[in-house]
């Protein structure tokens, strides 16, 4: 039981830190707003319209895309860092899984989903 | 051992090569999409998946010489356990490989008719079908749950394929959003077995002591049955047991008449091998809560899933409540685990795959004249396609449970075993259930028989595909019934009965 108190310190002082962040920081800044500080993009981007607007279903299929690969990343890094005590199997079998990889974004490529119009 | 020579890998190989080749072929079967095949190019998909089923079929073959041969192992551990090659998992592989081949076959016609993508089509339905045999060719947690989610996602996709369908939509995300909740908590119960047990591993859990693990005790027996909980919840989704059954009526409704049936049997029979293999034949020494539960969610199962089908309509509708309660009476065979109950679920399984996938194939038949989505449409069907009217006459029989069909002894084997385990009240719900299943059964039939057809209607003629379908389950239905011997040596050989 006494290894979850550890736990239980983690979760305390870890919702501590923003909180007590927060506070110092409200307490020691000086308040001095302007509307160029007020603005919601700082880099001088104006918005428009509505924040709660329906996302095109294409922004879903290109991140899906990228996970397919992000996770593949996932797998090679341990792969080639223990390649030499693997041997010749894993490295077929890493070629295996990086041609089905490369095969579904063949597929997703000749089925346009790749393209915006 | 003959293997001994090869690489441990390859002769493992060789024991899922029916998977491996099934997967090389729905990965072909995507490229045969884009790839310029000329103007057949459906029922060339289709003939490519059929051809890679049959080829995987045969390549169930080393490991049956395995199991069976002189120096004969009950069970081999495969890619350090992460697969096994054993008679229980032999039998699920075989009964899936050919729920596949079926549903490729009375498919043909309707994915033509219906303009749905040939290559999508038969390649999911083929990796759905590698994910139900990973599940039940392992003992290993993990192994299940990769073999679940290959299941449901290429099911979900399956259900929304008809993209300019309104319905077809609405069954593919209801039955996403609830399915994924269902597989988070299936993996959740997978955690805190292994937390209890400290392994996933449902062998190596046979020889946990539960004395000796971090915790004993009520509160063992507490988060045991939490687990079991869990775990039940997470497969009953797929089972569409009651109360995890909401997403199915809907589901199948709306989704492509040929995956409403391979969804009935298929992942469904799946989920009950991999319940078979955690529960009566995995953690049985560990905890009995579940057999409680199970009772429970058994009665409700088939009373609700019974009460439901004599008020509907539509005939998908109909056969989703009916495959709920069917369900339930095979949750009957968990329940009555003591007295043999997992032989009669493997038995169960088998003989209602083929029952069901016959009415879809009838469903079908009618479907490729435009219609079949009524119990109306199947109006004097006896004088517009005789023999196919009397091969429903056998899976309705079938699905009642009456004698010289094989659901007659699917019934018979978990009744049995429900008064061996001492739940003789159990088996009268389940007779009970029979006899008011026979009531929408039996409107199906009158409709049939005694009901003129429409006027104007001459008679139906039926594709090669849906004939060899529905010959193939009139003949496994009576087989199974007739002489189940065989099958009956097998399923004692591998659970006990």
């Amino acid at each position: 039981m006494e290894k979850y108190v550890d736990v239980v310190v983690f979760l305390v002082v870890g919702a501590l830190v923003p909180v007590i962040g927060l506070i110092m920081a409200a307490l020691i800044r000086p308040s001095n707003p302007t509307s160029l500080k007020r603005a919601t993009y700082e880099c001088g981007e104006v918005p428009f319209g509505e924040g709660m607007v329906r996302f095109n279903i294409r922004y879903y299929v290109f991140a899906l895309v990228f996970v397919v690969f992000d996770v593949e990343t996932v797998f090679l890094y341990p792969w080639a860092v223990q390649l030499r005590k693997l041997g010749m199997f894993a490295l077929v079998e890493m070629f295996i899984f990086l041609l089905i990889l490369i095969f579904g974004l063949v597929y997703a490529w000749r089925k346009r989903v790749l393209e915006w119009s | 051992m003959p293997a001994a020579a090869a690489t441990p890998v390859m002769a493992d190989l060789r024991l899922v090569l029916p998977e491996v080749i099934l997967a090389l072929v729905a990965t072909a079967l995507l490229a045969g999409g884009f790839v310029g095949v000329g103007k057949n190019r459906a029922r060339l998909l289709a003939g490519m998946a059929l051809g890679g089923l049959v080829v995987a079929f045969l390549a169930l073959w080393p490991g049956y010489r395995e199991l069976t041969g002189a120096e004969g192992n009950n069970m081999m551990g495969l890619f350090s356990q992460m697969l096994v090659a054993d008679r229980f998992g032999l039998f699920f592989r075989a009964t899936f490989i050919a729920v596949a081949a079926m549903v490729v076959m009375y498919s043909t016609r309707y994915v033509e008719q219906h303009n749905l993508p040939a290559a999508e089509f038969y390649s999911l339905v083929l990796f759905a079908a590698v994910g139900m045999m990973l599940m039940a060719g392992s003992i290993e947690l993990i192994t299940i749950y990769i073999g679940l989610e290959l299941t449901s996602i290429s099911s979900y996709i399956l259900a929304g394929l008809m993209r300019n369908d309104p319905k077809s939509n609405e069954a593919a995300i209801k039955y996403f959003l609830t399915g994924s909740i269902a597989s988070a908590v299936f993996l959740f119960g997978i955690s805190l077995l292994y937390g209890l047990t400290g392994t996933t591993n449902l062998v190596a859990m046979w020889m946990v002591d539960p004395s000796a693990t971090a915790v004993t005790g009520p509160a063992w027996n507490v988060l045991m049955a939490v687990a079991s909980v869990f775990i039940l919840g997470g497969l009953g989704f797929k089972v569409a047991a009651v109360p995890f059954h909401m997403w199915a009526p809907d589901t199948y409704e709306g989704a492509p008449t040929p995956v409403t049936g391979f969804f009935s049997v298929g992942p469904k029979g799946a989920a009950f091998a991999a319940l078979l293999r955690i529960f009566p034949l995995g953690i049985v020494l560990l905890s009995t809560r579940w057999i409680g539960i199970m009772t429970v969610v058994a009665v409700i199962t088939m009373t609700l899933g019974n009460l439901s089908a004599l008020l509907q309509t539509n005939v998908k509708r109909m056969l989703a409540y009916s495959s709920i309660a069917q369900a339930g009476y095979i949750l009957v065979g968990f329940a009555a685990a003591a007295g043999g109950g997992a032989g009669g679920v493997m038995f169960y399984v088998v003989a209602y795959a083929f029952i069901n996938l016959g009415v879809f194939a009838v469903i079908l038949h009618l479907s490729t004249h435009g219609q079949g989505e009524t119990v109306e449409s199947f109006n004097g069907l006896a004088q517009r396609s005789p023999a196919i009217a009397a091969a429903m006459v056998v899976f309705l029989l079938g699905l009642i449970g009456v004698p010289f069909t094989s659901g007659f002894f699917a019934k018979f084997y978990i009744f049995g075993a429900a008064v061996n385990a001492g739940l003789a009240w159990l088996a009268v719900v389940m007779a009970v259930n029979s006899a008011v299943s026979v009531g929408y059964y039996y409107v199906i039939v009158r409709n049939m028989y005694l009901v003129q057809p429409p006027e104007g209607s001459g008679k139906l003629a039926v594709t090669p595909g849906l004939a060899v379908t529905i010959t193939v389950a009139t003949l496994m239905t009576l087989a199974l019934g007739l002489a189940s011997q065989p099958v009956i040596g097998w399923i004692s050989s591998s659970a006990g009965m």
